[in-house]
């Protein structure tokens, strides 16, 4: 639960009742899709791309309170920006390591 | 909560959306979900909603540019738009609004923000509509108001402005506002051949100005081709102004009667600044100052309609003004003022100085023209060949009118002091068709015998005054002071006319209760042809009947007027 900030999630169950479920579900298919499309942007060497997809995921991770994962989406969006596609390749590995924690969360989350 | 209204979510991160989706609908609002920019514009034209959100962000087409082109489907209604952004930078957010955002929501997203944003926005909206709907309320308005003005402008310059304007003697100028300052210029013939020339300013502005130059144009019209005397058709345009225009309504007025027969100029003035007689062969200008009340003020049995006479030799003229010119300021707030007419008339060359107060009133108002209100009038006095204005033309109230009848009128003291029968006895000839074509000549003649009969004969007045200098002016003093001390007296009309398909023939005999003249001076002096006989414009009266005739001691006149083949031969 340490890769989720539970207050955020308290409001969000708050706010979506019923359909939380299908919310966490949603983001779980989704940020793992652009997850992949990160890592084969910087496989690619698309900067543009690089920072589209990991600002596009930064958005969502805002909202569900993933703050350390949002927190190196931010940093690979930058990196993007700047052109600087070996210096994103360096960020994978704790994109990767963030990412899989705060999927363990969520799915803690769904069956508690 | 506001009232519930369609919202627009588009963003293509599915999170994120079914999140503010979620909130939205939470606060009872409909909500249109689209997935990118594309989907979001379809959306927009086909669910109109009220507000939109938009990511900025957006695969296909990013928000920046669905945010230009919904402005553009929008037109002229306001489409409030807020931006989604996980944007921190401030140039960036400065982005969002440049690009045509009119606020923008940052994540995570928070539902009280949202729905303050939303009620902001909503009220925000309606209130533009609100604006638009007034808007388009006020254009409709003035554009209907701008018809009825231009329809209104239409008809009083076709009643205010008209008659004989044209006249080669007159020379106007007249405010393209005059429907809104009320400035009325009549003119038209009588059937003597004298020229009317009314000029008016109704008080007040707007068109409750001009609606009274309606009736005063009917009036005027009317009576001066029926062959009404000035006093007769200013009593009549009085009453009628003073019955229906509200009470602080009304019309200053000059109204002139030029007669080219007798170079003389009458003048009834109520109200106007000074009219300006100013001579061909140059010198100071003679002002005819107002003597009366404004038309419309009094009540008919006070009312003032005595008038004077200014004699006038070929190519002098009258200049009329309204306030407009005198009042009209330069840009240092001076007026134009009366002092300045003055100047320019008395140092100006006669036939110019029309023009030239014209361009000096032009001159000085120069940047203020806009408020133009200058109305102006000029008549010059010419010989009565060279007027090209049309006489009076008689309509037919039947198609065969009286064809044998008699009349007989006679009038005493009371009403030779108060009443003109001409336009009756002028009325009463018309219906004959055959005279129809002649009525300018038949009218002539009437008021010549009359005015011989009740002036030379029952009042005695000698014409001999009229050819001295200021004769005129004198004549008519004492023409006014004979009238008034009238006690006895009578002028008698006799008309005998008949008439058949073949042709026919009117005798018209004037008698008077006055001694009479010495007829042989008048036989001897046509038989030696030296037409030294003077004053009772017996010249013309020769000229224009078919036969005129002296009988008795003078004091009773007949003329007659044939027309194809006459049966019984008259007098």
């Amino acid at each position: 639960m340490g890769r989720l900030d539970p207050r955020a999630i308290d409001e969000l169950r708050d706010l979506m009742g019923e359909d939380f479920d299908s919310l966490i579900e949603a983001f779980e298919v989704d940020s793992q899709t652009q997850v992949e499309a990160i890592t084969d942007a910087i496989a690619q060497a698309d900067a543009d791309r690089i920072r589209r997809q990991a600002h596009g995921l930064k958005g969502a991770c805002i909202n569900l309170g993933a703050n350390d994962l949002a927190e190196v989406c931010g940093r690979i969006e930058d990196v993007g920006r700047a052109g600087d596609c070996a210096l994103a390749q360096s960020l994978l590995p704790t994109l990767h390591r963030e990412f899989n924690g705060v999927r363990s969360a969520l799915a803690e989350l769904r069956h508690p | 909560m506001s009232d519930p209204i369609r919202v627009l979510v588009a963003d293509d991160n599915r999170t994120d959306r079914t999140l503010l989706s979620k909130i939205v609908a939470r606060e009872g609002h409909e909500v249109i979900e689209a997935v990118d920019g594309i989907d979001a514009l379809d959306k927009f034209a086909s669910a109109r909603p009220q507000i939109v959100l938009l990511d900025a962000l957006m695969p296909r087409l990013d928000g920046f540019e669905v945010a230009r082109r919904i402005r553009e489907i929008a037109g002229d209604a306001f489409i409030p738009i807020i931006f989604l952004t996980a944007l921190t930078e401030a140039d960036e957010l400065a982005r969002c609004l440049m690009a045509g955002g009119d606020d923008f929501l940052s994540k995570p997203y928070n539902s009280v923000i949202l729905r303050a944003k939303i009620t902001a926005l909503e009220r925000m909206r309606q209130l533009h509509a609100t604006m638009q709907e007034q808007r388009d309320e006020i254009a409709q308005y003035n554009a209907r108001l701008l018809r009825e003005q231009q329809a209104a402008k239409d008809i009083f310059d076709s009643v205010a402005h008209s008659g004989c304007l044209a006249a080669k003697n007159i020379r106007h100028l007249i405010s393209p506002l005059a429907v809104f300052n009320g400035d009325v210029v009549l003119a038209a013939r009588n059937p003597a051949g004298s020229m009317y020339v009314l000029l008016g300013d109704f008080t007040g502005h707007g068109l409750t100005a001009s609606i009274g130059a309606m009736p005063l144009a009917e009036i005027f019209y009317g009576m001066t081709q029926k062959g009404f005397l000035l006093a007769d058709v200013l009593r009549e345009c009085n009453r009628k102004l003073k019955d229906i225009l509200p009470v602080g309504y009304f019309c200053c007025a000059t109204m002139v009667d030029f007669n080219f027969q007798k170079g003389t100029v009458e003048v009834w003035a109520g109200g106007l600044p000074d009219a300006y007689i100013t001579r061909r062969c140059g010198g100071e200008a003679t002002p005819v100052v107002s003597r009366h009340l404004p038309l419309g003020v009094v009540s008919t049995q006070r009312f003032d309609a005595s008038t004077e006479v200014f004699e006038l030799a070929h190519g002098d003229r009258l200049l009329m003004c309204t306030d407009g010119l005198l009042e009209s300021r330069n840009g240092a707030g001076e007026m134009f003022g009366s002092d300045r007419l003055i100047h320019i008339l008395e140092h100006t060359q006669v036939h110019a100085s029309f023009e030239t107060v014209k361009e000096a009133a032009y001159a000085h108002m120069g940047e203020q023209l806009r408020e133009d209100d200058l109305t102006l009038v000029e008549v010059t006095m010419l010989d009565e060949q060279e007027i090209d204005a049309p006489m009076p033309t008689y309509v037919a109230s039947g198609q065969i009118g009286p064809r044998d009848w008699s009349l007989s009128f006679q009038l005493g003291p009371s009403s030779l002091k108060e009443f003109n029968p001409l336009p009756l006895l002028q009325h009463v000839l018309m219906e004959v068709p055959a005279l129809r074509v002649r009525g300018g000549v038949i009218f002539t003649v009437l008021s010549e015998l009359y005015t011989n009969a009740l002036d030379h004969g029952v009042m005695g007045l000698s014409s001999v005054v009229k050819s001295t200098a200021n004769g005129f002016t004198d004549y008519y003093q004492r023409r006014v002071a004979a009238l008034n001390a009238l006690v006895d007296g009578f002028v008698r009309f006799e008309f005998v006319s008949h008439a058949s398909d073949s042709g026919g023939y009117l005798s018209i005999r004037v008698l008077d209760s006055g001694p009479g003249f010495d007829v042989s001076i008048l036989k001897a002096a046509r038989a030696n042809m030296t037409g030294a006989y003077h004053g009772r414009g017996l010249n013309l009266l020769f000229q224009l009947c078919d036969a005129l005739t002296f009988h008795g001691t003078g004091n009773d006149v007949e003329a007659a007027f044939h027309w194809g083949e006459v049966e019984n031969g008259a007098a």
